[in-house]
């Protein structure tokens, strides 16, 4: 039962991560690209980067208190590969970005 | 820069570092063929909290003089691709981390309980991703410091 309780949670967190990962690399992206986003976290939150840092908390926590009522569990080990993939597809894509900003190509 | 401020970056470096043994140790025993798994719940909780204090820090220090003092010295100077490039990905990368630590906190007490090939195998990959972006945002940090010069 505890066990079972555990791997609920393990799923729910890694589903959580997931998001957070994506959500952290969106935020970014899309704020440099696009200023009223940036300037909306500036302003909301004093700094873009403390905004996208309570964002992707908010988002966690959220996302894992949600699948922790849902999900069973089973698919922890799965949702743990999917939260490697999400985390290096975000930094690859959040290096890339800032190569290539830096280059002026994007 | 103030001594409050000074500590905050030594803290901050310190406690990143503290959280990447930590996360380096807990691959090192979760990879093992009967893994210790009280050593290895205690080591995940040394790097979470490392991390989150390496956060806690490392924001008070980025947002109070980093980004008024510290980046337009940079961006001015020889190596403007120290903040360009690594900085933003470093501050962006380790948002990363602590979630990742959340993670693998949980798997750890998961494996604790109970055997599982399978969920073994994802958590020593979760687990060296963790390491893996952390040393990228160390190196990045490394980096940073010496495009202040």
């Amino acid at each position: 039962m505890r066990h079972k309780t555990h791997m609920r949670f393990l799923q729910a967190a890694a589903v959580g991560s997931i998001v957070a990962s994506v959500l952290v690399a969106l935020l970014t992206i899309v704020g440099e690209e696009w200023a009223p986003l940036k300037d909306w976290l500036k302003n909301t939150f004093t700094h873009h980067w403390l905004g996208k840092g309570a964002l992707a908390i908010a988002a966690f926590s959220i996302i894992t208190l949600w699948q922790e009522y849902v999900c069973s569990g089973e698919r922890a080990a799965q949702m743990i590969w999917y939260a490697v993939a999400s985390a290096l597809l975000s930094t690859v894509a959040l290096i890339g970005f800032f190569v290539l900003h830096t280059l002026h190509l994007v | 820069m103030t001594q409050l401020l000074a500590t905050a970056l030594v803290l901050h470096v310190v406690l990143g570092l503290v959280g990447l043994g930590a996360i380096y140790f807990t691959f090192m025993q979760v990879i093992r063929r009967e893994p210790p798994w009280g050593i290895a719940v205690k080591a995940s909780w040394t790097a979470l909290f490392g991390f989150l204090l390496s956060w806690i820090t490392g924001a008070y220090y980025y947002v109070v003089y980093y980004g008024v003092e510290v980046k337009p010295r940079i961006v001015e100077g020889e190596f403007p691709w120290a903040h360009q490039v690594f900085m933003e990905a470093k501050e962006h990368v380790f948002l990363l981390i602590p979630f990742l630590a959340v993670v693998v906190l949980l798997a750890v007490y998961a494996l604790r309980e109970h055997e599982n090939p399978a969920l073994k195998s994802a958590t020593s990959a979760l687990i060296a991703t963790a390491l893996v972006l952390g040393v990228f945002v160390a190196a990045a940090g490394i980096i940073v410091s010496g495009g202040v010069r």
